[in-house]
């Protein structure tokens, strides 16, 4: 298998992903695989959050997407799209927030009300 | 030839920027402790400032042959050597990048051997956090053969305070210069005097807006907004000044505005409208690029005043000017506010409670509440629920980033270049009252990443030891020094437990919160650790 570039855990699950856009994710008790998807990052430097029963990231469009912890399933949502910057994804009091550092426009910090479980 | 002059503000980060061939971007410079000048590689240079972050105004001078030795005003000076194979130059600092020249932002210079000559001013005014001062560069290049990297002029450095080099007449002489290069040198002093608290400095920075030379504008405008945080009159400045220019000179002049003010109600479309009737690609490139900013941040009321325009230079035959202005007229019909895909009709889903206009943050944190963000060096407070701002502390006392939250204390790392070496602090800043609870001496012993918060201790990481400190009371709780020929790269929290990360060799260790050493484990190809 070949080297994963960033491993997040959390919530009974391990993801891991790969520098080909993979992203894997495993059960944290037994190892075994439960879900596959390809979606690319859109930098290295972003690690992924898993929250809320999501895996939230930004995706190679540039904009805040999530998946399905159990499923991998995308969550569709009014996303954030970021520009041309970097971003830093972060949680807290049971919300999502996505700060851009964008290297054109605005900088901005939203707030998101993941669903309910 | 007449030298070509360049005036641009660039955003520097880590005390560097780098000019280096567009093809061969991304040096092997070595990083090593901040030192000030010159270091040059077969393709590009590095300079290294005083100055950690921030916007740094540089003169960028192309020539046919070497300038005249005339340092008046400049306190160091070198010259080195490299290789344009290319003839495009980029201009860049790590995470930034400036677009000093075309509309793919590459500097056009003569193909092969460069001489170039770096002219540092004004370092003695950097302040102790490395984030304020009026340090300037004036860059200049001319074809030569290769030579070696030389100091041609240094002045012993000391501390000295913004003030008024030249006086208030002076200044005002300069600025009627004939030679467009002192002049924006003058606009530099004018800052001066309004860092000194003289009004009168904005006086003479409200001349030199209205400078005949596009140059001496866009610095004006540029180092009003950022130097000084005076973006509001920069902006009225622009904005008045766009009637009677050539296009051209609104084009560079927006592509500072942009770039550097990132304000919103910069311009409207209305005032971009003269622009798209230019019979130049480039000048309708640098509108729409424009207008594109504000119409994802303002929806369709941005963007409908200008939709017929649109619509027309959405058939433009310049398929760059053609794809963004079809582009943007996807914003037309747009909310307010955000740049959202549409909600599905059914299904899980996630809902935008509220956006707030943030400049550069770079990292979140919670307390009791609210959501804490680092921008820049201020601190801002925001309530969860609302995303109001409830209040904001300015000027924390670190340049780094990012820090670690134990209860209301939050813990900083920061340096400070003295008498010619990088000294580390500790700091414990409470963040109900906004002041500094207590400082902690960590001495020069490597430069010291971000914080971790470890119970209720704060543990400090360089690659030499790992610090231990009381978060509340900032009394030192323990110290390891790194193995001999072991260094610590790497630290994380997990729970109860510290993580190292070692590297030659590379192992991981994990150490009790009073220090004590648990395990240590062959770790080949571990590289980032999280908790």
């Amino acid at each position: 298998m070949a080297e994963a570039q960033t491993i997040v855990s959390g919530e009974g699950l391990v993801a891991a992903f790969f520098a080909d856009g993979r992203i894997e994710a495993f059960e944290l008790e037994t190892g075994r695989a439960r879900w596959k998807r390809t979606i690319e990052p859109v930098t290295q430097s972003m690690t992924p959050l898993l929250v809320a029963s999501h895996l939230w990231l930004v995706d190679g469009a540039r904009q805040l997407c999530a998946l399905d912890a159990k499923t991998g399933e995308p969550l569709s949502f009014e996303a954030p799209r970021l520009r041309t910057g970097e971003c830093v994804v972060f949680s807290a009091a049971g919300r999502v927030f996505l700060a851009t550092r964008e290297s054109l426009g605005q900088d901005r910090l939203f707030c998101l009300q993941p669903p309910a479980r | 030839m007449r030298p070509d002059v360049t005036c641009l503000v660039l955003f520097v980060n880590h005390h560097r920027f780098s000019l280096e061939d567009a093809q061969q971007v991304g040096g092997s410079f070595e990083f090593d402790k901040p030192k000030l000048g010159l270091e040059a590689q077969r393709h590009g240079v590095r300079v290294s400032l005083r100055r950690e972050q921030g916007s740094i105004p540089i003169v960028l001078e192309i020539r046919a042959d070497a300038p005249p030795a005339e340092f008046a005003g400049f306190q160091l000076v070198s010259e080195g050597s490299f290789e344009a194979v290319s003839g495009e130059l980029e201009l860049s600092s790590p995470g930034e990048h400036q677009p000093a020249g075309d509309r793919s932002g590459k500097l056009r210079v003569p193909a092969g051997w460069l001489r170039v000559q770096v002219r540092q001013a004004d370092l003695d005014t950097t302040s102790k956090d490395a984030f304020r001062g009026a340090e300037h560069y004036r860059v200049i290049l001319w074809p030569a053969p290769q030579g070696k990297t030389v100091l041609l002029h240094s002045e012993k450095l000391g501390t000295r305070l913004l003030k008024p080099r030249s006086s208030f007449a002076e200044v005002e002489r300069a600025l009627a210069d004939v030679d467009q290069t002192a002049r924006c040198l003058a606009v530099n002093e004018a800052l001066r005097h309004l860092g000194a608290g003289e009004k009168r400095g904005l006086l003479l920075l409200g001349r030199a807006t209205r400078d005949p030379a596009p140059a001496v504008r866009a610095v004006t405008v540029s180092a009003l907004a950022l130097a000084h945080q005076q973006w509001r009159p920069a902006v009225c400045a622009l904005l008045d000044s766009l009637a009677g220019d050539g296009v051209e000179e609104v084009q560079a002049r927006l592509q500072d505005a942009y770039d550097l003010l990132k304000c919103e109600a910069l311009v409207d479309a209305a005032a971009l409208l003269p622009l798209f009737a230019s019979r130049k690609a480039e000048t309708k490139y640098a509108g729409l690029v424009a207008l594109s900013t504000l119409a994802e941040s303002n929806g369709q009321e941005t963007v409908s005043p200008a939709a017929d325009a649109l619509r027309s230079l959405s058939r433009d035959k310049d398929p760059d000017v053609s794809s963004l202005a079809a582009s943007i007229l996807k914003w037309e019909g747009a909310p307010a506010k955000t740049s959202f895909r549409p909600s599905p009709a059914s299904g899980p889903s996630a809902q935008l409670l509220w956006t707030h206009a943030a400049q550069r943050p770079n990292q979140l944190l919670s307390l009791r509440g609210e959501v804490l963000v680092r921008e820049l060096d201020n601190l801002v407070f925001l309530d969860a629920v609302s995303g109001r701002r409830v209040r904001t502390c300015f000027d924390l006392p670190s340049k780094h980033p990012t820090g670690a939250l134990v209860g209301d204390t939050l813990l900083l790392a920061n340096s400070a270049f003295e008498d010619g070496e990088t000294r580390w602090s500790a700091i414990g800043f409470d963040v109900a009252r906004g002041a500094p609870r207590w400082h902690f001496d960590l001495g020069s012993r490597g430069d010291f990443g971000e914080p971790v918060a470890l119970g209720e201790a704060g543990v400090f990481r360089s690659a030499e030891c790992i610090v231990a400190v009381e978060a509340a009371s900032g009394k030192k709780l323990w110290e390891l020094a790194a193995p001999q020929g072991e260094t610590f790269e790497e630290a994380a929290a997990c729970g109860e437990l510290l993580c190292v990360r070692h590297e030659a060799p590379e192992v991981l260790t994990g150490w009790s919160r009073a220090g004590q050493p648990l395990w240590r484990v062959d770790a080949p190809g571990a590289w980032n650790l999280a908790a």
